[in-house]
């Protein structure tokens, strides 16, 4: 897996780093030029810049290799071809991941110089950057048991697209989320984090927050629902998927 | 453990319409050169990706190495050396990172023998693969497909591309290499010049069947030409174990594979007074087996005109040369 890794990494190494540069500058560019709030700069940035390039860099991997010849070449090593589909998507995940801190990066430095409140900021990219994570996480099953090329690239274009929606459902926090938030994998950890940043931005509440300790959390029952509920999701969504795809699997070779 | 490293039972594969492979049976001998020839499109791709596990099938049993590629894909691969036709592998790597990265998925690797072979490959350490010439780049696939010293080798058109010079040097590496250890070697080719010197064994892949298989020697000891003097192409036609017939003025070349029935036939003919002049026998290589059996047979098409009776003659000879096993004759 590691040879994968390593082999998926350098190749996507130079498309990550003008994406980053890209990335980093239009983010700089946006925030301090103000031309949309700092909540649209990380929407635009973040979610859907981080969702079309998770798009590219998955999905491009399995036709940029069919072109150069080098698929059959690599299903011809003596590795389940799930474990490739995987090392490219894992590696993407990182790029992804890597890209977004960075931007976010230089967006928190520059935010700093524009008087935004950090705390939100910090807040917002967290939930975007765990959110894409916990659905590129949620996709793992569905990648490991997929059959065809086709299940693995389209899985992980789903999943990103999903992360995106989610990320700008969680910019704009209020009603929508309520209602189809709680379904979400990631719901009881923006819960926790929004929960969390209202604390911290509140200096009183960040006291209560750590002297009451775990008994505040109790208090907190909308969290403790949407926890069980995601955990419950999180069993029942890819113990599905492995049973689809194992029944699928005896046809395969 | 069988004595043969691959034993292929009515494999069937269908693309579609268009069923590739019509019931392929094959055995292959352990520590046998064997040579699986075939047009291009008459399934010797096919054939390979079925053994290693690398394409579904659609009916039909295989064995290779013991295992089988529906369960056993990964490990089979493991002990396998496959190199593909037109292998492309990854241009922005050096030749060391593509050998330690390939040595990586094998767990039987042996690092020393793979230098050996690229240092008698001549291929530098620094060099990246994309800079390689074809015969460079067939070379470097083929240390990748060896650095294991697998116990079989499959080896898919490997030549394909290469100059006349650089497929000869390549040959007499391949020769040279397999000497070494007594692994069994599976090379598929549309180029019989190349199996002839190289292979024991050899089976002729036509229209997705096995039209013939059997050992080289006894192939070439068994098939030969008749030069026979005929007034009537009829005369030429109606001879055992028929393949190929040329007529040439009062002279008929057949290619037959049984050769001395069909000269005791042919003999008594000449003296009911056929034709006049002895019958003259011609050892044949490898690639005018392989012409008169696939392409000989199709040649035969325009007697049909003419000679309507014996049309039917050809067709039932062909329908007999169905699915063997090496060692059949």
């Amino acid at each position: 897996m590691r040879a994968l890794l390593w082999k998926e990494l350098r190749e996507q190494f130079g498309r990550w780093l003008p994406a980053t540069i890209l990335m980093t500058g239009v983010f700089f560019l946006l925030v301090r030029a103000r031309l949309v709030s700092i909540r649209e700069t990380v929407i635009l940035i973040d979610v859907i810049g981080g969702c079309i390039l998770s798009v590219l860099l998955i999905v491009e991997t399995f036709p940029t290799e069919r072109t150069r010849g080098t698929m059959s070449f690599l299903y011809a090593l003596p590795v389940p071809p799930q474990r490739i589909w995987f090392a490219k998507w894992f590696a993407a995940g990182l790029s992804i991941f890597a890209m977004l801190a960075v931007a976010t990066l230089a967006g928190l430095i520059t935010a700093a110089f524009v008087e935004v409140d950090l705390g939100w900021f910090v807040l917002a990219t967290l939930c975007v950057c765990v959110s894409m994570l916990a659905f590129q996480t949620a996709a793992m099953p569905v990648l490991m048991h997929a059959r065809h090329e086709m299940d693995a690239a389209l899985g992980a274009a789903a999943i990103a697209v999903l992360s995106a929606s989610w990320g700008v459902n969680t910019m704009y926090d209020d009603a929508l989320l309520k209602v189809f938030g709680q379904l979400s994998p990631v719901a009881p950890l923006f819960n926790f984090f929004n929960w969390m940043g209202r604390y911290w931005s509140m200096p009183a509440n960040f006291q209560e927050f750590t002297t009451k300790g775990i008994g505040l959390v109790a208090d907190h029952r909308p969290i403790l629902w949407s926890l069980l509920l995601t955990i419950g999701i999180w069993i029942v969504i890819p113990a599905a998927c492995m049973w689809g795809f194992r029944r699928g699997r005896g046809r395969s070779t | 453990m069988s004595t043969n490293a691959i034993e292929v039972s009515n494999l069937r594969k269908r693309y579609g319409k268009k069923e590739v492979l019509r019931g392929i049976s094959l055995a292959i001998p352990r520590g046998s050169l064997f040579g699986l020839l075939g047009r291009n499109g008459e399934g010797k791709t096919t054939t390979i990706k079925a053994l290693l596990g690398l394409l579904k099938f659609d009916d039909g049993t295989i064995n290779v190495l013991d295992m089988n590629p529906r369960r056993d894909a990964v490990k089979i691969r493991a002990r396998v050396g496959y190199m593909a036709e037109n292998q492309a592998m990854y241009d922005w790597m050096t030749i060391r990172e593509i050998r330690r990265w390939v040595a990586s998925f094998y767990p039987l690797w042996n690092d020393a023998f793979a230098c050996e072979l690229q240092k008698r490959f001549r291929l530098e350490d620094a060099a990246k693969v994309g800079t390689l010439s074809k015969g460079q780049s067939s070379k470097l696939a083929l240390m990748l497909a060896l650095g294991h010293k697998p116990e079989l080798v499959i080896l898919d058109d490997p030549t394909l591309g290469l100059d006349p010079v650089a497929r000869k040097e390549f040959l007499r590496e391949i020769i040279g290499l397999l000497q070494q250890w007594n692994a069994t070697v599976l090379f598929s080719s549309h180029l019989l010049y190349e199996i002839d010197p190289i292979c024991d064994h050899v089976a002729i892949l036509d229209e997705g069947r096995i039209v013939r298989a059997s050992a080289t020697d006894a192939l070439r000891e068994r098939i030969k030409r008749l030069i026979v003097p005929v007034p009537n192409a009829a005369d030429a036609i109606d001879v055992p174990g028929l393949m190929h017939v040329e007529i040439d003025g009062n002279h008929a070349a057949i290619v037959t594979d049984e050769w001395e029935i069909a000269r005791a036939t042919l003999s008594e003919r000449c003296s009911r007074g056929m034709g006049g002049g002895g019958i003259e026998v011609e050892d044949l290589n490898l690639d005018e087996v392989f012409e008169a059996q696939v392409i000989g047979i199709r040649a035969a098409g325009p007697f049909r005109a003419g000679h309507g009776g014996n049309a039917d003659l050809i067709r039932t000879h062909h329908a007999s040369g169905g699915p063997a096993a090496a060692g059949d004759l």
